[in-house]
């Protein structure tokens, strides 16, 4: 009988099998001296993960020589297959930037690597409830893009812009990167920016600018060549001012807190060392956050989810 | 575990709470006992606009503030503050041993909370000569208490007379967007419905907007959106265009989001004149298709009106040109039209001889569109006007006639707060 535990490492291996290449999470400003398939080993091992004496049995080997030799070598005791990654758990404040080079992405905590820069476009699609815009039915996709500017030491700079309607929100801001438990890495972030938002059709002559501050904290997971990542965030706007046909104030409804979300997101590392993205987001909003038309006043949150999928470079 | 793990649980936790104040329902809430006012007479309907005038709050202004507008209905008595665009809604009954009790509930519409109201006539002098149907020669202070939710009245509540409103009636109108409350609010009533109009009285409304459409068969109903979906309507055969359907389906299919019943035209007219005391009905023609028969309604609920002597009026708006060819073609066949209404070019006003202007707030108070409209004798009434600020800067720049508003109350309260009478229209008019 399998234990679930057990079958959780055949689910992980077989994934692992199937999707992990090796040399996945090797930065494309570093790539390796020479084509190999052998697990790299960290530039400053853990103290936990020593490297081992002999390539790990599964591993493929392509040189013939070293084919030899691992047949010459004496069978060495049945191991766990070695993960890429250095063991982090007994050193919470390992220096990410002291971690062999890999490929930071847009969701994924990340590794902050010096001036490795990511930039990801996609679509998002926001299942608003009609009631929450007048009746109107609007469904249709937006555009959002996002990018990432590595500092070392885990530290990054990112950007985000994303359309809702005829509002957009620009924002960014700092996130920092450290080691929870496992392969497991936590990440704050929060980013600045603002709402703005211009119509001039449908009987509008509107302009709305509001500032927005987005803090967020997030959990990455990676598994094989995917990373899965659970992010919480807030995100407050206001004071809202309009401008209605040259009529200036501030809308006095919207509460600070104009939307909450919980995202789960899965990006997948592809051969030519970019991305693809895809993910849903439980949302909650206000209703000014979810479609600026500026009639609904309402200042419960609306509960709905968002689709969101794009390409990272 | 490690304790960084927990932490962030934790933190997804919370934030996944802040989302939990949801829209949940608010539904009016009522005395356990049955309340006071089953034990009396109705406060007599001609004692009622004596009540009003601006009150200052004694006690409870974490509830009201420090002022509200009294006004009132048939049968009812509404108070209206700045705070939260709260109304209190009421009723008045007269009570052995001179006593003039008010109960009903108070809301704050733009959220979620509500709560129970009994007030009570301090002055018994006042309160029998009130509910002898006599002008009160006495000073008026209501004394009683508040709640939350369908809890007890266990919050102090005390207000007092301060001074008279500015003319509202048949000049200034708090305009309901097709009813009480916002398919967005909590409130559990479903716009465009017989319901929603009583309360919308309750609430402040001194008229009320309503959108038209037609069936299939060529019934004017009260609807707002094209067709029927899962988030306005329930039925499993309720489905597809509103004209795809005729009115003995939709009463057989369909009912609202809170289970109403979709009213036609000509019993919401009905309601409006003869449960209400409001001035006038906006009707939002949706489609030119629902022109004619909503037109020779509203000329029948019009004369009707003059016969029991109501100032009431059923005006049709003209919302897009495709209904105004319709309107054209209809004053063409006809030997009479209804009174009216345009709401996007103001030129048309004069030119086609409608009473009111109907701009969309969202273009900007447009204050020499707003001259060029009173000129030619008409009003001019905003649609739709929620936000406090907004509100009271189109009150001082345009001194409109009045606003559509999901906020009646409040609207009402600002009106009388900051607002200035409207001029005079120069022709008679049946707004």
């Amino acid at each position: 009988m399998v234990s679930s535990g057990g079958s959780l490492k055949i689910l992980l291996g077989l994934s692992g099998f199937f999707l992990k290449a090796p040399h996945a999470f090797a930065s494309t400003e570093s790539p390796p001296e020479a084509p190999s398939n052998e697990t790299p080993a960290p530039a400053t091992p853990a103290p936990a993960t020593p490297a081992p004496a002999t390539p790990a049995p599964a591993t493929p080997v392509d040189d013939p020589a070293e084919t030899e030799a691992a047949v010459a070598a004496p069978l060495q005791p049945e191991a766990e297959p070695e993960s890429p990654y250095p063991d982090l758990s007994e050193s919470p404040y390992l220096d990410l930037s002291a971690m062999p080079i890999r490929r930071d992405s847009i969701f994924d905590a990340g590794y902050g690597t010096r001036g490795q820069v990511t930039v990801a476009i996609g679509g998002l699609y926001d299942a608003l409830d009609p009631r929450a815009a007048a009746g109107a039915s609007l469904r249709v996709p937006q555009f959002t893009s996002d990018a990432r500017f590595g500092l070392g030491k885990a530290w990054s700079v990112t950007a985000h812009l994303n359309t809702i309607l005829a509002i957009n929100e620009l924002a960014g801001g700092l996130s920092v990167a450290f080691p929870l438990i496992g392969e497991i890495r936590g990440v704050a972030q929060f980013q600045a920016g603002a709402q703005l938002g211009m119509l001039g059709a449908f009987g509008f002559e509107s302009v709305i600018v509001a500032p927005e501050f987005r803090p967020l904290i997030g959990l990455s997971l990676p598994i094989g060549s995917m990373r899965w990542s659970l992010r919480g965030e807030l995100v407050f706007a206001g004071p809202y001012v309009v401008s209605l046909g040259g009529a200036t104030n501030t809308l006095t409804t919207p509460p600070p807190l104009a939307n909450w979300n919980i995202a789960l997101i899965l990006e997948n590392l592809l051969k030519n060392d970019r991305l693809w993205y895809a993910g849903v987001i439980m949302m909650g909003s206000t209703a000014i956050y979810q479609n600026w038309l500026l009639f609904p006043d309402t200042s419960h949150y609306d509960f709905y989810p968002r689709v969101v999928g794009g390409y990272e470079f | 575990m490690n304790f960084k793990l927990l932490s962030f649980g934790a933190s997804f936790v919370v934030a996944a709470l802040l989302g939990c104040e949801g829209a949940a329902i608010a539904p009016i809430p009522a005395f356990a006992d049955g309340g006071l006012l089953r034990l009396g007479p109705p406060l007599p309907q001609v004692s009622h606009v004596p009540l009003e005038g601006h009150f200052i709050v004694k006690k409870g202004q974490e509830l009201l503030g420090d002022d509200v507008v009294l006004t009132t209905g048939k049968n009812t008595i509404v108070l209206s503050t700045g705070k939260e665009a709260g109304v209190v809604a009421l009723g008045g009954a007269c009570l052995a041993e001179d006593r003039l009790i008010l109960e009903g509930h108070w809301r704050y519409p733009r959220g979620t909370e509500i709560g129970l109201v009994r007030l009570e006539l301090k002055d018994k002098a006042a309160a029998r000569e009130l509910c002898a149907g006599s002008l009160p020669t006495h000073p008026l202070r209501f004394v009683g208490s508040y709640g939350q939710g369908s809890q007890a009245v266990d919050r102090a509540l005390d207000i007092e007379y301060d001074a008279p409103l500015i003319p509202y009636r048949g000049r200034f109108f708090s305009v309901a967007h097709h009813g009480a409350c916002e398919p967005s609010d909590t409130c559990g009533v479903s716009p465009n419905t017989l319901e929603t109009m009583l309360l919308s009285e309750r609430y402040g409304a001194t008229a009320m907007e309503v959108d038209v459409r037609v069936t299939k068969d060529g019934v004017p109903i009260l609807f707002h959106d094209p067709g029927f979906n899962a988030s306005s309507t329930r039925g499993s055969f309720c489905r597809g265009s509103v004209d795809s359907l005729t009115f003995d389906q939709v009463q057989a299919n369909c009912r609202l989001a809170n289970g109403e019943k979709i009213p036609t035209l000509e019993q919401g007219l009905d309601v409006l004149l003869d449960a209400t005391l409001m001035d006038f009905v906006y009707l939002d023609l949706k489609v030119p298709d629902a022109l004619v028969e909503s037109s020779k309604l509203a000329l029948k609920i019009n004369k009707r009106a003059q016969e029991v002597g109501r100032d009431f009026a059923a005006v049709v708006a003209l919302t897009k040109d495709s209904v105004t060819q319709e309107w054209l073609r209809f004053k063409d066949d006809s030997d009479e039209v209804p009174p009216c209404l345009v709401e996007y070019d103001p030129v048309l006003v004069g030119e086609l001889g409608c009473v009111a202007w109907g701009p969309t707030w969202t273009a900007g108070p447009r204050t020499d569109d707003v001259k060029l409209v009173r000129a030619s004798g008409a009003r001019v009434v905003y649609w739709t006007l929620n936000d406090d600020h907004f509100i009271d800067q189109y009150l001082r720049e345009a001194n409109p006639d009045g606003a559509i508003t999901a906020r009646t109350g409040l609207l009402m309260y600002l009106y009388q707060k900051i607002g200035q009478v409207p001029p005079e229209v120069k022709e008679p008019s049946p707004l």
